[in-house]
């Protein structure tokens, strides 16, 4: 497929400007990404002529249905870079995808006294199945510390290593610091260390080939609506001889093979784990956002978002009282900013670059245990996407001036 | 500068927050009780002094971490309930959530709560405002039930 018009706003229907109306600013990838209008058409053009439901139909439209899904099935499998599209599921999300793990994995093999173990930077939907999990089975839930930069402590993590944990529960990107944390090594040496290793890729995916082939990972979790695609879908990958063993936990049509009257037997991995119809029209929307970013590639991605990274530590260092989260310049990040600023509370500077129509968002971000490390009981975030920016980043920037000086001014 | 912007940064906000009345501690409290945004984080934490016999809420203080808006909000409120009998105190939060739906003509207000009518205009942060309130609310019904 050939490379894309690097002209990446051009391909986002919201970014396109209506008439009189002053730009809006979105810098709240990380949270969702936009969509480009492939996506949107894939989408609508299943829904208004193509529509009928997958595996069920002998008729062409159902086979055609039914051929696309499958198709997708096996490109997110090249996409997260496994050779079996047998061990991609579709979920309805990231967070489903991990509680899948949790249940199925963690309720059927979790014993009492076995240590399960998150890390700090944990989004609750990689932090809270764990934990509830270690409570149901009454087994040991421990955290990897980290420093503020997002980088673990290494001593306790030889430590954990060393009581064989039976979980491992590990962020690719933190959506909060933007650390990208040394996943590869940390799984392999948990997996050595006789764990099941699973990788929250929510905030990776968009930005770098996964590891799915390799020897790191046991499953990985990531949602299609923060990789440019539709809500309501999510990819769980997870080793084949884990899949083959684990008893399925949501029971209905698709799934089955032969329903008696006393029991029944499944169908084979992966049609095993996905009962019911799936959420068909997101699916094809999603094959469309794939395809967006293959054609794109991972490394110009990377190369935009580390020029917005650039940009961003020297418009926003720039701002006094600022004080930005996570690893300092010079270091690998993900596009992303997490800071507070004296003298101003993240919700007032989110509702005053509201005003300007700059979207950012202001809260913990769905981490509250790393903010409680971090001391702080919110920050505020802008998150970039390939359609944000350089100037998108000196708007904020200018943006959080203004702030500052509105508020400054009650000072006596 | 947007015309909103300044109906919810009204001067005596910003006065409520960076001088903020009542904060600190009541070390003869009759109860005490927290309450907590999830969403945002904003933590309100109250300490009452209630006078039962007299059905009287004696004296009030807060603490707590949070936006401007909740902050001045749990600010003004203590002025407005400070000393007076807890049926007043009910009556008071009431009109303020009555306020917060729009449903009370902020110009009939005199005293500093007219300058929280503006977050309103705002839906997302009407939780904040109200959060100091609900906090009260139930405090004083815990007071009531004891």
């Amino acid at each position: 497929m050939g490379k894309l018009n690097s002209d990446y706003r051009s391909h986002f229907p919201q970014l396109a400007s209506a008439d009189g109306e002053p730009s809006s600013l979105y810098l709240d990838h990380a949270a969702t990404s936009l969509k480009p209008k492939s996506v949107v058409d894939a989408v609508s053009k299943y829904l208004s002529c193509e529509t009928a439901n997958v595996h069920r139909g002998v008729y062409r439209l159902s086979e055609q249905a039914s051929e696309r899904y499958e198709q997708t099935r096996a490109q997110v499998a090249r996409f997260i870079g496994s050779k079996n599209e047998q061990e991609v599921i579709f979920t309805s999300g990231t967070t489903d995808s991990i509680n899948r793990v949790a249940s199925a994995w963690g309720d059927q093999n979790v014993r009492a006294s076995d240590l399960i173990i998150c890390t700090r930077l944990e989004h609750h939907s990689n932090f809270v199945p764990w934990q509830q999990l270690a409570i149901r089975k009454n087994a040991r839930f421990e955290i990897l510390e980290c420093n503020e930069r997002g980088e673990f402590d290494l001593f306790q993590w030889r430590e954990i290593l060393k009581r064989n944990p039976k979980i491992v529960a590990l962020s690719g990107a933190s959506n909060v610091l933007g650390v990208l944390p040394p996943v590869l090594e940390m799984g392999r040496d948990a997996r050595a260390a006789g764990a099941l290793v699973v990788l929250d890729a929510a905030q990776l995916a968009p930005h770098s080939r996964l590891d799915a082939g390799g020897d790191a990972f046991d499953a990985i979790a990531f949602s299609a609506h923060k990789v440019y695609g539709p809500t309501g879908l999510g990819v769980l990958w997870m080793r084949g001889e884990l899949l083959s063993t684990m008893q399925p936990i949501e029971f209905g049509g698709g799934m089955i093979s032969r329903v008696e009257d006393q029991t029944t037997t499944w169908a084979p991995v992966p049609q095993r784990f996905e009962a019911g119809t799936p959420p068909i029209a997101e699916v094809l929307g999603f094959s469309a956002a794939l395809e967006f970013v293959e054609s794109i590639g991972f490394e110009a991605i990377q190369s935009h978002e580390a020029n917005l990274v650039h940009c961003g530590f020297e418009v926003l260092g720039k701002i006094p009282g600022i004080r930005i989260f996570g690893p300092g310049p010079g270091s690998p990040r993900a596009a992303l900013f997490s800071f507070g600023v004296e003298g101003v509370h993240p919700h007032d500077l989110a509702t005053f670059l509201s005003e300007r129509r700059i979207s950012v968002r202001a809260g913990h971000h769905c981490t509250q245990p790393l903010h409680r490390k971090l001391g702080v009981p919110a920050t505020t975030r802008a998150s970039f996407g390939i359609y944000s920016t350089t100037e998108d980043v000196e708007k904020l920037a200018q943006g959080i001036h203004e702030c500052v000086s509105f508020f400054k001014r009650s000072l006596r | 500068m947007s015309e909103n912007l300044n109906q919810l940064y009204q001067d005596i906000i910003l006065d409520h927050q960076k001088d903020p009345r009542n904060f600190g501690e009541l070390k003869d409290a009759t109860s005490r009780r927290e309450g907590y945004n999830p969403l945002c984080g904003d933590r309100v934490q109250l300490a009452l002094k209630c006078d039962k016999i007299e059905g009287k809420l004696c004296d009030i203080r807060f603490r707590g971490d949070g936006c401007s808006i909740c902050m001045a909000s749990a600010s003004i409120m203590t002025e407005e309930v400070s000393g007076q009998d807890l049926g007043e105190v009910r009556r008071k939060i009431e009109h303020f959530r009555d306020l917060m739906k729009g449903q009370v003509d902020p110009d009939t207000i005199e005293s500093d709560l007219g300058a929280l009518a503006g977050v309103r205009h705002f839906p997302v942060r009407i939780k904040c405002a109200l959060l100091p309130w609900m906090t009260l609310k139930e405090a004083v019904d815990e007071e009531g039930a004891s």
